[in-house]
């Protein structure tokens, strides 16, 4: 006999779906239209550091972190992320207690108007869980999906560099 | 939020339980993998989405046959893998990388890149020049055919919702291949080539045993050119063998281009990307 999923089916009941979802690791049961992106999802539920953007796929501002991998939330149905694990850039750090990925962006002078930085954020702690000490090229690769229009880039690869020096204690390169 | 009539999602986890439901639901059912651009584009009539991506459709391994692929593996998975990189001068990984961003490397599945046939995708021509099969499964059974033919016109729709892709093979004789991939596009993450190439060559103290040579983006489904492999096979490596070769080729992709004024340029391109390549894959 098949296997069962382990994840089911979800039938919509009123125009709505419940999806059982772990967000920034507290489960969460969110009642979803059928047809929505987890971008809008998110968004209706408070996670506004998800930012929308060009809503095709283009521009990873909508970039979260899904079970670990950088994922486009605006490609994807909420539906999809039955079951499995979201991280926003609300569950990285606090204004008072900032992760020190967000660290160096200050400090690197990463951050303009600060549209595409939640992405840019994710993209690099999903970059520096898979390989704590990258190169510049790896770095320019791995946010190679994040668009920025203010800056030339050059800043927030500096970021990402000195977040991978902050994160091994501070090791100079 | 995009228009459509979706009213449930399900989840199977064995490609049996995948198919049961495909065949079940036909059109009102829409498979998904990585998403990507899938989701944007979903049909008026389906009502439920397949979500295969729990399948266990995920790994890149070798045997005696060749190298398998499994069709849920990301384009990411194919761009790191140390066995592709390893594989045919690592032209595999090589035209992994040149795809997209990395965002969609990351979500994109060689499946759905495959399956979706589109010009410009990366994945068909190189799976098309190093003699892949496709093989899938229909019935409880499995099928294989050479991959080209997952390419032509129908295929996928004749077969329908009756089948599912599980994995690409590739067989072991091109391991020791040399090969080489390249495209032309305005930008390097920009998914819309004009031109994209691959060589993978059979070489043999500095002559070519074998030549495979595939053209996409400027043709409605990528191609091999048999005509520019008849001018490189049992050649000397050479700047003259590999000039001749890309000449053929652009003569080859005039006519198949209907020598549309409008392709001109891209065949021009597709001729110098294809000598670059097979420069490249003779002398690394």
């Amino acid at each position: 006999m098949a296997k069962k999923s382990g994840r089911g089916t979800l039938t919509a009941e009123k125009g709505e779906l419940e999806i059982r979802v772990e967000i920034n690791g507290r489960p969460r049961c969110l009642r979803v239209a059928p047809g929505e992106y987890l971008l809008d999802a998110l968004r209706r539920e408070g996670y506004k550091g998800v930012k929308k953007g060009c809503d095709n796929g283009d521009c990873g501002t909508c970039t979260v972190l899904l079970d670990g991998k950088p994922v486009l939330s605006c490609m994807m149905f909420a539906a999809q992320a039955h079951g499995r694990k979201v991280t926003t850039i609300e569950g990285l750090g606090t204004p008072s207690q900032p992760h020190p990925i967000q660290q160096a962006f200050v400090e690197a002078g990463a951050v303009q108007c600060g549209f595409c930085i939640p992405g840019m954020v994710l993209a690099t702690k999903a970059l520096l869980d898979e390989n704590p000490d990258p190169d510049e090229a790896a770095v320019r690769r791995a946010l190679d999906g994040n668009l920025c229009r203010c800056t030339g880039y050059v800043k927030q690869v500096e970021a990402a560099l000195l977040a991978a020096r902050k994160l091994q204690g501070g090791k100079q390169p | 939020m995009v228009k459509n009539n979706i009213q449930q999602f399900c989840f199977p986890a064995s490609v049996p339980e995948a198919l049961r439901l495909m065949a079940k639901l036909k059109a009102k059912a829409v498979v998904v993998a990585g998403g990507t651009r899938h989701t944007r584009s979903i049909a008026p009539q389906v009502e439920t989405v397949v979500d295969i991506s729990d399948l266990p459709l995920k790994f890149i391994k070798a045997d005696r046959s060749g190298l398998r692929i499994g069709a849920l593996c990301t384009i990411s998975d194919l761009e790191k893998s140390p066995l592709l990189a390893g594989w045919a001068g690592g032209v595999i990984a090589q035209t992994a990388g040149l795809s997209s961003n990395a965002l969609a490397r990351g979500m994109g599945t060689v499946g759905g890149n495959v399956c979706r046939a589109h010009p410009y995708n990366h994945m068909p021509p190189v799976f098309l020049a190093l003699d892949a099969a496709a093989v899938y499964s229909e019935g409880g059974r499995e099928k294989s055919v050479p991959f080209a033919r997952l390419l032509e016109p129908g295929f996928m729709r004749e077969l329908g919702h009756r089948c599912l892709l599980t994995e690409l093979r590739v067989p072991a004789a091109t391991k020791s291949w040399s090969g080489a991939t390249a495209r032309f596009a305005l930008t390097p993450s920009q998914w819309e080539s004009t031109a994209h190439c691959v060589a993978a060559l059979d070489l043999q103290g500095g002559t070519v045993r074998r030549a495979a040579l595939a053209a996409a983006a400027l043709l409605p489904r990528a191609a091999r050119l048999p005509k520019a492999e008849a001018a490189l096979t049992g050649k000397p490596v050479s700047e003259e063998t590999a000039w001749a070769a890309s000449k053929a080729a652009v003569f080859e992709l005039e006519e198949l281009t209907g020598r549309a004024a409008a392709k001109a340029y891209a065949c021009e391109v597709a001729g110098v990307l294809l000598r670059r390549t097979i420069l490249e894959a003779c002398h690394g």
